[in-house]
């Protein structure tokens, strides 16, 4: 029996002391070589804006495209992409660019509704008859509700703490290329947060219910639709919608400690995000401007569906049309005038896209590190 | 990982050949050695809940002592004093020294327990970690953390004749503090184990 104590209490030392797990190895990041835009007449203001964007915010690695008319196109880097390897940002990197894809999603829903396959006030039940009696109101909810936020359907995000939790222990039972699984985890059963089109509760569960929606009007996978109406009309030959070992993506990089250090964490963020309806798109700032001119230059849909994308949401809260989200478009009314466009967040980058019609501008900032960020920039540099 | 499966297999094996042997033995009148208790468990970062404990699971492994405030028949009330082990898939290796109060009744041979305590818990992230140097540049770091580690746990088991025990435990802990708006990332873990008992 004495023998049996001891056998068991070395077998548990040995434990503990060989099956650590080793660290985890991060591949290099590389990216094709920038244009020279220091001939800018902006330039040193620009790179050096850019760089204080990045300090205060303690990122790794910045990026921030400008288009002025005045000026033209200005592209810039700032730190790191990948801190294992001590890679300099370039500018021509991709990028994950989260929430940023929702205007991308919308426009397709907007693009079945121009082709007459889908109309806006059809109901989510209707689409999706799995979601009768597992989401409360789905025969009532429409799909222009599910585009505004205010279907009352709750967010997997923010607000579901099992989802974040799940998150973190292992990223890939949360994967948003997997819909079906993730409703029956986190959204079936659940109540609403409130009676739908009564109030705007940002829900990245709606735009994944969106996505099935659009592949099942199609017969398509999502990813074929954003070639198809998004990636190829536009232009954007380095952007894409589905999981890759893809070593030109920057690293992200997040404080899960709360004690100021960073890890890294582009595999989370590839496992839970990359080739959802909601945030997965990847592509440049290059890219993103090419979305940006096509979506407001009329290429990807007729005027009453930007109009649409564009008009705010209008909510008891907001009866006038104040509520500054329309259809996966955020108004920003700055001092330089108004803007039209989308933040965007994992849970390793923070990004933002705008275009202000009145100026011809358009601006995208980004950085590889999860943090709220202060958007005075924009203003400044515009 | 193919070590900590042996291992752990080879440890839930010698608990239970430890209980089974001690099934046999006769019931003893002199006060029992000291008890060890060893359980392996699984873990996961999750509210309370039961899902999920054998779907590719998070593997530890705990060893300890108690020690008798009341030492009763039928009720037993008293500290454990362990260390341990886990490792979170794809983001640390967690070591632990924890304490815990415990109240245990017992039903004939079967007993329930409950437990409260904390313990301080080593982690080592298998992820390389950075630190800003306040230029705007970045440093690797240590990769080790020290976090206080809250626990309550609900246990049941048998005793055999001569107070060895099989058991089972689920345990919810903490890691924390966390991030300033998340005081604490809760856990939760289920452990098979069996008490022995040194000196006998």
């Amino acid at each position: 029996m004495k023998k049996i104590n001891y056998q068991l209490v070395l077998a548990t030392l040995c434990l503990g002391l060989t099956a650590c797990q080793p660290e985890l190895a991060v591949p290099q990041t590389s990216a094709p070589a920038q244009v020279d835009y220091s001939k800018h007449p902006r330039h040193q203001f620009f790179q050096s804006e850019l760089d204080t964007y990045r300090k205060v915010h303690n990122a790794p690695g910045a990026l921030m495209l400008v288009k002025s008319e005045a000026n033209g196109l200005w592209v810039g880097a700032s730190g790191k992409s990948n801190l294992e390897h001590g890679t300099d940002m370039q500018g021509t990197e991709r990028i994950r660019v989260g929430s940023i894809t929702k205007p991308m999603t919308a426009t397709i829903i907007l693009k079945l509704k121009e082709q007459g396959k889908l109309k806006l006030d059809d109901k989510l039940g209707d689409w999706l008859p799995q979601t009768q009696g597992n989401i409360p109101k789905a025969d009532q909810i429409t799909l222009r509700q599910l585009l505004s936020h205010t279907s009352g359907i709750r967010n997997l995000g923010d607000d579901n703490i099992s989802f974040k939790l799940a998150l973190v222990n292992r990223p890939a039972d949360v994967d948003m290329t997997r819909p079906d699984e993730i409703l029956k985890r986190y959204v079936y059963g659940k109540p609403l947060a409130y009676d739908p089109g009564t109030h705007f509760l940002y829900s990245n569960t709606g735009f994944m219910l969106l996505g099935m929606i659009a592949e099942k009007a199609t017969q398509k996978p999502l990813k074929a639709l954003y070639q198809e109406f998004i990636f190829t009309p536009a232009g954007m030959s380095d952007s894409y919608i589905e999981k890759r070992d893809d070593p030109r993506v920057a690293r992200s990089y997040l404080d899960l400690y709360g004690d100021g250090k960073l890890i890294d964490v582009g595999d989370w963020e590839k496992s839970y995000d990359d080739g959802g309806a909601a945030g997965g798109v990847i592509t440049t700032v290059t890219d993103l401007l090419k979305f940006s001119e096509a979506l407001h230059g009329g290429k990807l849909l007729n005027e009453q569906s930007i109009s649409e994308m564009k008009g705010s949401v209008k909510l008891p809260s907001c009866p006038n049309g104040d509520c500054e989200y329309g259809l996966a478009l955020s108004t920003w009314n700055l001092e330089i005038g108004t803007g039209y466009g989308h933040d965007g967040g994992v849970v390793g980058i923070d990004a933002l896209w705008l275009y202000f019609p009145e100026r011809k501008s358009t601006i995208i900032l980004f950085i590889n590190r999860s943090i709220p960020t202060d958007k005075r920039i924009i203003e400044r540099v515009l | 990982m193919k070590k900590v499966k042996y291992f752990t297999w080879a440890i839930a094996l010698l608990a239970l050949i430890s209980a089974a042997r001690a099934q046999d033995a006769p019931l003893s009148r002199r006060a029992p050695g000291l008890p060890i208790n060893v359980s392996v468990f699984s873990e996961s970062i999750s509210l309370p809940d039961f899902k999920g404990f054998f779907r590719n699971p998070n593997l530890g492994v705990r060893v300890g002592t108690e020690l008798y405030y009341r030492n009763r028949p039928n009720t037993q009330v008293f500290q454990t004093v362990n260390v341990g082990f886990y490792q979170q898939k794809g983001l640390h290796n967690a070591w632990f020294v924890s304490s815990e109060l415990g109240y245990r009744k017992f039903f004939g041979n079967f007993y329930a327990d409950a437990t409260i305590g904390g313990g301080y818990l080593h982690l080592r992230s298998i992820r390389t970690t950075y630190e800003p140097t306040g230029s705007g540049d970045y440093v690797k770091v240590s990769p080790v953390r020290n976090k206080f580690m809250p626990t309550l746990g609900l246990g049941a088991g048998y005793r055999f004749r001569n107070h060895t025990a099989i058991f089972a435990r689920y345990e919810v802990f903490g890691i924390m503090p966390i991030q300033q708006d998340v005081p604490v990332l809760p856990h939760k873990a289920l452990h098979v184990g069996a008490r022995l008992n040194i000196n006998r």
